[in-house]
């Protein structure tokens, strides 16, 4: 039995070897490589052996980064926008397919399909459709109002203060799907006869969906809400794809992106050749990722004590 | 284990094998001769006449080959970045103008004064010549120039009731442009990128340096550089010939002109190709003169030598071969580009209007500023440069602003 069982974990690992072996080396390795490179300057040849030691200062800079805190910032308003449209998004599609509706299979393939398209390729679309005097949504605005309105001369994405919330409409419709396909599954497992009880109560529908389905989807919305921080704090590609992180806004005398997100930022002190200060930064931003994981779970389970409790 | 089993585990293994054996340092071919590896950027067209330069060299030097290998353009910074960290760089490559003072201050390139540069540097034109230059000293072969001129619309201007040809001046530029420009038909006069290379002709026709010519210091915020900046923000805020293309998200000013919507932008002679194929109308000129007169960017590409390489001489020799005046003619008359060898420009009689109206302006180029990040240096000025062209602050405050922190983060470094 002892012989067969270790047969069986050798020949398990054996199968496991290659992507362990790939997994050490494009995962763990570099995870623990940039927090050691985190502690050194930036190159002055191609010799990762000649990197200067700096201890703590790539993290000291980062206090005193204004860009860094103001991206945070920007990454926080992307954030605070994306979880709950996309939340509220997918909880509507999900109950609008949930019922007896004239082709709800196609509807829901429909609204499914831009997951599955590569984020970049979503992002320039949205970008033609945003595009100032030949885009689809100028001309459309040009057709109903006049030349002259802000969709043709400037475009969404043209200005700092409609650029943010252009990204956010497009990801929460691309995300929405995703989310939808959750929910429609949550909602199929909700026993009728809950419903039913409530009918039998005199209850709304209003108070049926607030005080019956809302709590039984709770697991979804919180597992949408931690990946919906993880994917705001990790936002990168529709930034690139979309606005490079721009439009430029000054505040307080300084120029910055507009939606110049924390993932974006990091992106381009990478690009510049700052490894050490680039690396900071990630590791900067998993402490704040894990930090408000962290305080999502113990709210959401302190919450469900507390129903428990009543 | 059954035999599926077995040919499952044999091909995991052997693959597994292969990844840890693979090695690419060869650099004998089967008859003995050495391997120069030549790491390029060039397209189909360009990479055919190379391999017959190749061939011809390698005629004359039979102990060695060159192998050619192609990168793509885009991602040829990090690439070779990552690979001259691994020690698996090639002898020599083709790099962007702005990329070599980075692997010169980095010890990465060859001094060419170690080969007697100095005795055969005048044969190739001044400004591609000197983006080679970094700190005193000649570290790339230019290989390829380009610049940017003014393409203007000849059926935009007519319809307009005006002479198709591009104005002397900024003055007059803005003049026609009003005329040219209508936007309740969403048609404009002109249309600029955001970006400092494409915008360094506005500061070269006023005098302005981006960089003093020590290095250390910028000059950014002088009077000239000002006084372009607040001339390109004219276009846009109070003129209102410019059609935004500058703006995230906004049809780029190729794609406007090329839709008859823009009539005037800056283009370099890489596109002349494409737009011949639209059948559009239309002509290239100078760019219009400022206090300084008119002139243009520099941009192209240079040849390196890896310090690396056992065998930089011969590298050498055969760079200086592949860009001699002969080659170049070749080159130039077949691919219809502007020569870099001067000797080359006897050797071609250029029948394409637009690409002599190009030579004109390249002599008028100023050389580009020499910094060890030049994206960096994009990432300084370009923010700035927004902040004006949207009327958020005024071009004394976003060129002193972009000045500090281009001595603070790229000199002062």
């Amino acid at each position: 039995m002892a012989i067969k069982s270790s047969k069986e974990t050798a020949v398990s690992v054996g199968f496991l070897s290659p992507f362990m072996l790939l997994f050490g080396i494009f995962l763990i390795f570099p995870i623990f490589y940039s927090f050691y490179l985190s502690f050194f300057g930036s190159p002055t040849d191609y010799s990762l052996s000649n990197l200067e030691f700096v201890g703590l200062d790539n993290y000291v800079r980062i206090f005193t980064d204004f860009q860094f805190w103001w991206s945070l910032m920007v990454t926080a308003v992307y954030g605070l926008l994306t979880i709950p449209l996309g939340i509220a998004a997918s909880l509507a599609l999900a109950l609008l397919l949930d019922n007896k509706l004239f082709g709800k299979s196609f509807f829901r393939s429909a609204f499914f399909l831009p997951n599955v398209l590569d984020m970049l390729v979503v992002g320039v679309i949205w970008t033609l459709i945003y595009a100032p005097k030949f885009g689809a949504l100028a001309q459309l605005t040009t057709f109903i109002m006049s030349e002259d309105n802000f969709f043709n001369t400037t475009g969404l994405l043209g200005s700092p203060y409609t650029a943010l919330p252009a990204v956010v409409f497009a990801m929460v419709l691309k995300g929405a799907g995703f989310g939808m396909v959750l929910f429609l599954a949550a909602l199929q497992n909700i026993p009728q006869a809950v419903y039913e009880a409530a009918d039998i109560d005199g209850a709304s529908e209003w108070q049926k969906f607030w005080n019956i389905t809302v709590p039984l989807l709770k697991p979804i919305i919180v597992f949408m809400g931690i990946t919906g921080v993880i994917g705001a704090l990790n936002a990168f590609t529709e930034i690139y794809a979309m606005t490079s992180g721009g439009p430029q806004v000054v505040i307080g005398g300084e120029t910055v992106g507009s939606t110049s997100v924390a993932g974006y930022y990091l992106y381009k002190q990478f690009e510049s050749g700052n490894y050490g200060y680039a690396a900071a930064i990630s590791y900067m931003l998993l402490i704040i990722t894990l930090g408000i994981t962290w305080l999502q779970q113990r709210l959401a389970a302190r919450k469900s004590a507390q129903e428990v409790g009543k | 284990m059954d035999e599926k089993k077995i040919i499952i585990v044999a091909i995991i293994a052997y693959l597994a094998l292969v990844f840890v054996c693979w090695d690419d340092s060869i650099d004998k071919t089967r008859d003995g001769r050495t391997i120069l590896a030549f790491w390029h950027t060039y397209n189909d067209l360009e990479e055919k006449i190379l391999k017959d330069v190749i061939k011809e060299w390698e005629a004359q030097n039979a102990s060695f080959t060159i192998r050619p290998v192609r990168i793509p353009f885009d991602g040829h910074k990090p690439k070779l970045r990552t690979a001259l960290t691994v020690g698996q760089g090639p002898d020599m490559a083709r790099v962007d103008w702005s990329f070599v003072c980075e692997l010169a201050r980095k010890n990465a390139v060859v001094d060419l004064e170690t080969f007697n540069f100095s005795q055969i540097r005048g044969q190739y034109l001044k400004a591609p010549l000197e983006t080679g230059l970094i700190d005193g000293k000649y570290y790339g072969i230019p290989d390829q120039t380009t610049c940017v001129a003014m393409f203007y619309n000849k059926k935009m201007f007519v319809d307009a009731g005006l002479d198709p040809m591009v104005p002397p001046t900024w003055e007059k530029f803005i003049e026609v442009g009003k005329k040219l420009t209508d936007s309740s038909r969403g048609q404009y006069a002109f249309a600029m990128s955001n970006t400092l290379w494409w915008n360094l002709p506005f500061f070269n026709t006023f005098g302005a340096k981006i960089i003093s010519a020590d290095g250390k210091k910028s000059e950014l915020n002088s009077d000239k550089a000002i006084a372009a900046l607040e001339l390109m923000a004219s276009l846009v805020n109070e003129h209102k010939i410019e059609a935004g293309a500058w703006r995230p998200g906004a049809i780029s000013p190729e794609q406007g002109f090329v839709n008859g919507k823009y009539a005037m932008i800056l283009m370099g002679p890489w596109n002349l190709a494409k737009f011949n194929n639209t059948k559009m109308d239309y002509g290239v000129g100078l760019i219009p003169a400022g206090p300084a007169g008119t002139s243009t960017n520099v941009g192209g590409t240079d040849t390196v030598i890896f310090k690396h390489s056992p065998y930089a001489k011969e590298c050498y020799d055969f760079l200086t071969f592949f860009t001699n005046a002969k080659n170049q003619a070749r080159w130039c008359s077949e691919l219809n580009q502007l020569p870099i060898n001067l000797g080359a420009y006897d050797l071609v009689e250029f029948e394409n209007e637009h690409l002599k109206t190009f030579m004109e302006q390249m002599k008028h180029a100023r050389v580009n500023p020499v910094v060890t990040s030049y994206g960096l240096l994009e990432d300084m000025v370009n923010p700035e440069m927004e902040a004006v062209l949207s009327g958020q602050k005024t071009a004394k405050e976003a060129l002193t602003s972009a000045a500090a922190k281009i001595e603070e983060r790229i000199l002062n470094q």
